[in-house]
């Protein structure tokens, strides 16, 4: 899998794309849409929900290319905005809300056959789904952050708007989590008593 | 406490696969158009909503016969002479010197409430529309991608209609 800091654009695409040519808009999209969907997917669950902001996301980096100064991949600034625009969903009255209304949870419409990455997962990665989605969505974003996407916690935190502990701490609750998940057995013989 | 996931979990959570986007750019461009689209008529269709409310409104209170009245010599010099036969109808004229003379005769400025309800029912109407075509999809072609971008449509709109109730909820419940 290529990570989202990992995906650089080529500077005549990235002309071409800052001067409304649809076709290097087009490359632009096919580079990047798929780890940005993959993100914001993993951030809100549901992935109705997980659309909209997804088009959001690429409406407002098209609009603002014109300030991308190419100091970080064009994956990592696309990231940026693509958490930014999950986050504001998820502080929103109306997600909070939803919730309170009793929708789905996260785990049900991820383990929905539908929503998972591809069709007919091999069991280890559904194994792996399921436990990304027992988390609550503010630890499963730094892990995804964190372990997948190679972001420090300086970055998660300036994204958060929190302090670098609030990301270590998020991060070792979610990682004791995981581990539960996977060993239960260990998980009990280390549980602080 | 251990700080680090074990590698083997922590090679296969980064061996997931990214997936696809949900659309291609193209279905980008068109879905971004329309929504553009929406956003430039927004103003206009708030204020025909407006003006329509605000005349049935009047007309409620009033009647139709303070504008289609005594005071229509435009209107009734217009009207045909013959007396209509047995099976004819009169035309609807519709008096517009007179509504542009009432219209002028009051404030321009007026504060107009349209209820949520109204959104309620066109989304309700739209929901069930959808659920015709998709059994009819079901019957007919059962291609799986059309359902499947059919019941995506669905589901938005089931999404809309409980933020339209939730913004309702949260109106009535306001002091």
């Amino acid at each position: 899998m290529i990570r989202l800091n990992d995906i650089r654009v080529a500077e005549g695409v990235l002309a071409g794309a800052r001067a409304g040519d649809a076709g290097a808009q087009a490359q632009l999209y096919a580079l990047v849409a798929p780890g940005v969907f993959a993100l914001i997917r993993r951030i809100v669950g549901v992935r109705a929900v997980a659309e909209d902001v997804f088009q959001d996301t690429m409406i407002m980096m098209f609009e603002q290319l014109d300030q991308y100064r190419q100091e970080a991949p064009l994956g990592a600034w696309a990231s940026k905005i693509a958490l930014s625009r999950s986050l504001m969903f998820l502080r929103s009255p109306w997600h909070r809300a939803r919730l309170s209304f009793g929708a789905n949870t996260d785990a049900e419409t991820w383990l929905d056959p539908a929503h998972l990455s591809q069709p007919g997962p091999d069991p280890a990665s559904f194994d792996v789904e399921r436990a990304l989605a027992s988390l609550t969505p503010t630890a499963r974003t730094v892990v995804w952050l964190y372990e997948v996407e190679g972001w420090s916690h300086e970055e998660i935190a300036r994204s958060f708007g929190r302090t670098v502990s609030f990301s270590k701490s998020q991060l070792a609750r979610a990682h004791q989590r995981l581990r539960a998940w996977f060993e239960p057995e260990a998980s009990q013989t280390c549980a602080p008593t | 406490m251990r700080p680090d996931l074990d590698p083997l979990l922590l090679q296969r959570l980064r061996d997931l696969p990214h997936g696809t986007a949900p659309y291609d750019y193209s279905e980008f461009a068109h879905r971004h158009a329309r929504r553009r689209m929406r956003q430039t008529q927004r103003p206009l269709r708030l204020l025909a909503a407006a003006l329509a409310v605000l005349m049935a409104g009047w007309v409620l209170k009033h009647g139709l016969v303070p504008l289609m009245g005594e005071e229509s010599p435009v209107a009734d010099t217009q009207m045909p002479i013959a007396p209509p036969g047995p099976e004819d109808h009169w035309p609807v004229l519709l008096p517009t010197v007179n509504a542009e003379r009432w219209l002028n005769a009051h404030p321009r400025r007026a504060l107009v409430q349209v209820p949520a309800q109204m959104a309620v029912t066109e989304l309700e109407d739209q929901i069930a529309t959808m659920d015709d075509q998709l059994n009819a999809v079901r019957l007919s072609h059962p291609h799986a991608q059309q359902l499947a971008l059919l019941q995506r449509d669905r589901a938005q709109m089931v999404e809309s209609l409980a933020q339209v109730r939730y913004a309702q909820n949260l109106v009535t419940g306001l002091p």
